[in-house]
């Protein structure tokens, strides 16, 4: 009974995936009501989620799955972000398409497609099945990205993330092909038997294969070198999904690398060097890209960049006694806090098509709308992290951790970027207070997204006073 | 915990504290700016006069922390939500909780559009204050320092001057450029005391000389430009001039003593060893600040940036004072500070009043005005001489116990400091000369108006509080004085131990 609780969120939501695609089908569904149903199965499978009690490892049906799925506090966090996260992307969605064209009814179909392959990634405890989930949670999105193939720039961003994606897909299959070569299993229990056995540098099947499998989940998080196609991708995405991406995707993925670098010590140790140079370029990288943007969804896309060279920080300094996988978990939730709420507010404020996308498109906007504005600007603090704000509790615990493990350098270096981050927050802000209004900021009205707007605002100051996750 | 003196009572610092925030929120669904401004009024008003409690029932004889208030926030962190006031805070705790009903007063007519988000500001900046001067843990003391920020670069931002976005960027960046620092500072001493973020503890301990110098370096950095001592000084003109009179009072009054308060909370008693070891450096950059800040002051054509540029000569006394680390000099600069909060917050609403009459503030355009409104000259006549330490008023006694402390300690940094005072008598002269008798070339100006009865009430009590330190600052030396000593005994006790250590170097 148990564990059928433990995998009832993954059920609800692939079924509810499944459900969806029949009903659609049907005439009498139409946008609103599947939208309702959409949100309503993420509300479910999230408060289902919720109810869980997961302290300490339970391996769900142990015989029939052999010890393929783990499910712990750590998952059971990771799968509540990603589903909070769902639900405001099919919120946004829902406002989205009231002035946005483009809608099939089977987007709510992906949507929880891609989640319930996020939630298995989180719990895997075995190579096969991780990459089973990663496909699945893959191919949804690539579907998401690129459903609309009449628009141009839809088709642009769906065909370069699939090619890479398909790249990294094929790397992960080689990198585990060569770990079981090395070691003879894909459990990450018994890799990690054999890695604490004879040690990591010595078999190099395990270093090279290990290494493969890293760089197919730098891809995927958009970390330095693997970064290039997060700008155009996000860039063509239609919002929604660009949110969807932004937050649950970098969520699971940050989840399973968690897990992987968990295995064992000595697989960190390997690492840790590596992270180290790569988190220090990723957050740079990511800097001097967004600095040079014109277009907010391109900024937003380059910002994600700097925020997985913070929580590349936090890998690096993970396995420290006090700061474990609570920090990545918490600055996870912040950083999908401020970037749901951005995007839900853009979706509704982008107008028909899209047409506001640029900074100089929201001049003025706190004269028009100061709720929104407002909104936005607590967002845009919380990712420069500027207290009282989640974002700079989330910092705060990374860059503690950072000094705990020893890396002073990487805490100075993670605060020189937060500094240099302001450029472009700061921008939209002087944009909205400081600058005369020179449109009305007309939006279609009944929508739920100011409303869900509102409510992630509050959570910035929420989860920052009172930070459950850790 | 010792140090701290747990209040049973009613928890009168978190009622000064969430006051202000609790006015903001109730804010939010009123319609109508006067409804607002009212309302702001009464909640400062409310902060002001709870303020008075807390001096009623502050116990002079300790040098302890009162009015404690301890709850756990973050457990997994140990941090806590830990206030108190010690003597060196609550002078400024009561200046900040008295000052904010008449920023109110100030910009009652002065801001005319976005009442309400002016005053949601304003009421957010007082909480953000008050928490900085009584929080006794780091990580409190840290969000609120930062917090503070965000409406004050909004307060000059909207509401600002023509170079309003220029000047709000600058202060935003470069305070949190300077503070940022801080922060690593803060977690590594976090480390260094078995991972408590509790400020006392973290007081006289005895950490390496090198780590002490890069902790005072990181302190520094925050402080000083918050002071803003030279040449850490740009961004304060900057944002003087562009800002409305309410953030030009809070900027000069309170802002800028959270940078000395700094100094004297976390400086000296935390890193004493490189406060030895960097003092001497400290005293001389304050006075290139008194020397530079005046020189430019006297060459200044805008009244506001005048009196910004004298206040960085005056806050350089107050950092010379506390760098001397003796009891004139410590005790002199925190009365300095109160008094500098007291006469250049009331320069800077006069300046503003002129402004609202004339919308301008070249003192050219102001010249001769002393005509039509005598009662207000007579006002900026008190505050001036105040300013540059006229006998009988607050400046002097400040400025006085400075200097004696710092002739107590070198002959040759007093004789330097002492072209400052000589310098501030020279532009505020200057500016009331040409205020009150100025040219009669100027365009007519029959047609101003004296103060009304509400600028009366403003500047009222800026000027009770300038003739009552200036005549008998004994009660206001009383508040600090146990405190104060029980810093240097520490201090000087901390000094003998480190000579102790490190005297079989020497020959």
């Amino acid at each position: 009974m148990f564990d059928v609780m433990v995998i009832l969120p993954l059920a609800a939501t692939g079924a509810g995936a499944i459900l969806i695609m029949l009903v659609a089908a049907f005439e009498t569904f139409r946008r609103e009501g599947i939208s309702i149903l959409g949100m309503g199965l993420f509300a479910f499978a999230f408060f289902i989620q919720l109810t869980v009690d997961n302290s300490g490892d339970i391996y769900p049906f142990a015989e029939v799955f052999n010890g393929m799925l783990v499910a712990n506090t750590f998952t059971k966090v990771a799968g509540l972000i990603i589903l909070a996260c769902g639900f405001f992307s099919a919120l946004a969605a829902q406002t989205y398409f009231t002035q946005n064209k483009g809608f099939v009814l089977e987007f709510y179909c992906m949507l929880l497609f891609a989640a319930f392959g996020m939630l298995l990634l989180t719990m895997v405890a075995e190579l096969i099945t991780l990459f089973i989930a990663l496909e699945i949670m893959s191919l949804a999105v690539y579907t998401l990205v690129g459903y609309d193939r009449h628009s141009v720039v839809r088709a642009e961003a769906v065909l370069k993330y699939l090619m890479l994606g398909a790249f990294a897909g094929a790397f992960y299959v080689m990198g585990a092909v060569l770990v079981y070569a090395g070691t003879g299993s894909t459990s990450f229990a018994a890799i990690g038997a054999v890695v604490a056995d004879s040690g990591y540098l010595s078999n190099p099947a395990l270093v090279g294969g290990s290494f493969l499998i890293l760089f197919a989940f730098l891809f995927k998080a958009a970390a330095f070198p693997f970064h290039a196609w997060v700008i155009d991708v996000y860039d063509g995405a239609p919002l929604p999904v660009t949110a969807f991406m932004a937050t649950a995707v970098k969520t699971s993925i940050f989840a399973v690398l968690a897990n992987f670098l968990l295995i064992n010590p000595e697989v960190h140790q390997g690492w840790v060097t590596f992270l180290f140079y790569l988190s220090i370029l990723t957050m740079f990288a990511g800097n001097l890209i967004a600095i040079g943007q014109q277009n907010l969804k391109r900024m937003l896309a380059a910002s994600g960049i700097v925020h997985t060279g913070y929580l590349l920080i936090a890998l690096v300094a993970l396995g420290s006694e006090r700061f474990s996988g609570g920090a990545i978990l918490f600055y996870l939730a912040a950083y999908g806090v401020a970037t749901l709420g951005l995007f839900v507010a853009l979706s509704y404020l982008s107008g028909q098509d899209e047409r506001r996308v640029s900074f100089d498109d929201f001049r003025g906007l706190a004269k028009v709308r100061p709720y929104s504005a407002a909104c936005i600007a607590i967002f845009l603090l919380s990712m420069a992290g500027i207290p009282p704000t989640a974002g700079f509790m989330g910092k705060f615990y990374i860059i503690a951790g950072a000094f705990q493990a020893g890396h002073a350098v990487l805490a100075v270096l993670g605060i020189v970027s937060s500094i240099l981050s302001l450029w472009y927050y700061l921008r939209l802000i002087i944009v909205m207070y400081f600058r005369e209004p020179e449109q009305r900021f007309e939006v279609a009205e009944l929508t739920l997204a100011p409303l869900g707007t509102i409510v992630l605002a509050v959570c910035v100051f929420a989860i920052s006073f009172y930070p459950v996750v850790l | 915990m010792d140090q701290l003196l747990l209040n049973p009572g009613f928890p009168l610092l978190s009622a000064l504290i969430f006051l202000p925030l609790a006015g903001a929120l109730l804010l939010l669904p009123l319609r109508g700016d006067g409804a607002c401004r009212s309302v702001s009024l009464a909640v400062t008003a409310l902060v002001g006069l709870l303020s008075l409690l807390l001096l009623a029932g502050f116990d002079r004889s300790t040098a302890a922390f009162q009015f404690g208030e301890t709850h756990p926030w973050i457990a997994a962190l140990s941090i806590n939500y830990t206030v108190g006031v010690d003597g060196i805070s609550i002078l400024l705790v009561l200046m900040t909780a008295l000052i904010m009903p008449f920023c109110v007063l100030a910009s009652w007519s002065y801001i005319k559009v976005r009442v309400k988000t002016f005053m949601i500001c304003l009421l957010v900046m007082e909480t953000a204050m008050i928490g900085v001067f009584v929080a006794l843990d780091f990580v409190l003391f840290y969000v609120l320092w930062e917090a503070m920020l965000i409406p004050m670069y909004l307060i000059i931002g909207i509401w600002g001057g023509p170079r309003k976005i220029y000047a709000s960027i600058k202060f935003f960046l470069y305070t949190l450029a300077g503070s940022i620092l801080l922060l690593v500072a803060i977690i590594w001493l976090y480390r260094q005391n078995g991972y408590s973020f509790y400020i006392p503890d973290m007081m006289w301990q005895s950490y390496g000389s090198t780590a002490q110098i890069l902790v005072f370096l990181a302190f520094f950095l925050a402080f000083a430009i918050k002071v803003p001592m030279f040449p850490f000084h740009t961004w304060l003109p900057a944002a003087h001039v562009e800002a409305p009179t309410a953030g030009s009072v809070i900027l000069a009054s309170i802002l800028l003593k959270m940078g000395t308060y700094g100094f004297l909370r976390f400086a000296l008693p935390i890193v004493p060893d490189a406060t030895f070891l960097m003092m001497p450096y400290v005293l001389w950059l304050s006075i290139a600040g008194i020397i530079y800040g005046g020189f430019t002051a006297l060459a200044q054509q805008d009244m506001k940036k005048l009196i910004a540029y004298s206040s960085v000569g005056h806050m350089g006394f107050v950092t010379l004072g506390i760098f001397l680390l003796n009891k004139q000099g410590i005790e002199g600069a925190i009365l300095q500070m109160v008094n500098h909060g007291v006469t250049t917050g009331a320069l800077f609403l006069c300046v503003g009043m002129i402004y609202e009459r004339t919308h301008s503030r070249e003192l050219s355009s102001a010249a001769g005005i002393g005509t039509y409104m005598p009662v207000f000259v007579t006002f900026l006549a008190f505050f001036s001489l105040a300013s540059f330490g006229f006998p009988g008023t607050n400046g002097f006694i400040g400025e006085f116990m400075i200097l004696a402390g710092t002739f107590q300690y070198d002959i040759v940094l007093a004789l330097a400091a002492i072209p400052g005072a000589v310098l501030a008598a020279a532009y505020m002269l200057r500016m009331l000369q040409k205020i009150i008798w100025g040219g009669t070339d100027n365009p007519d100006q029959s047609w101003i108006s004296d103060l009304n009865r509400r600028e009366i009430v403003t500047l009222a009590p800026f000027l009770l509080f300038v003739l009552w330190i200036g005549l008998g600052p004994a009660p206001f030396i009383a508040l600090m004085d146990e405190s104060v000593s029980a810093l240097l005994t520490n201090l000087q006790a901390h000094q003998a131990e480190t000579l102790s250590a490190v005297s079989w170097l020497r020959p």
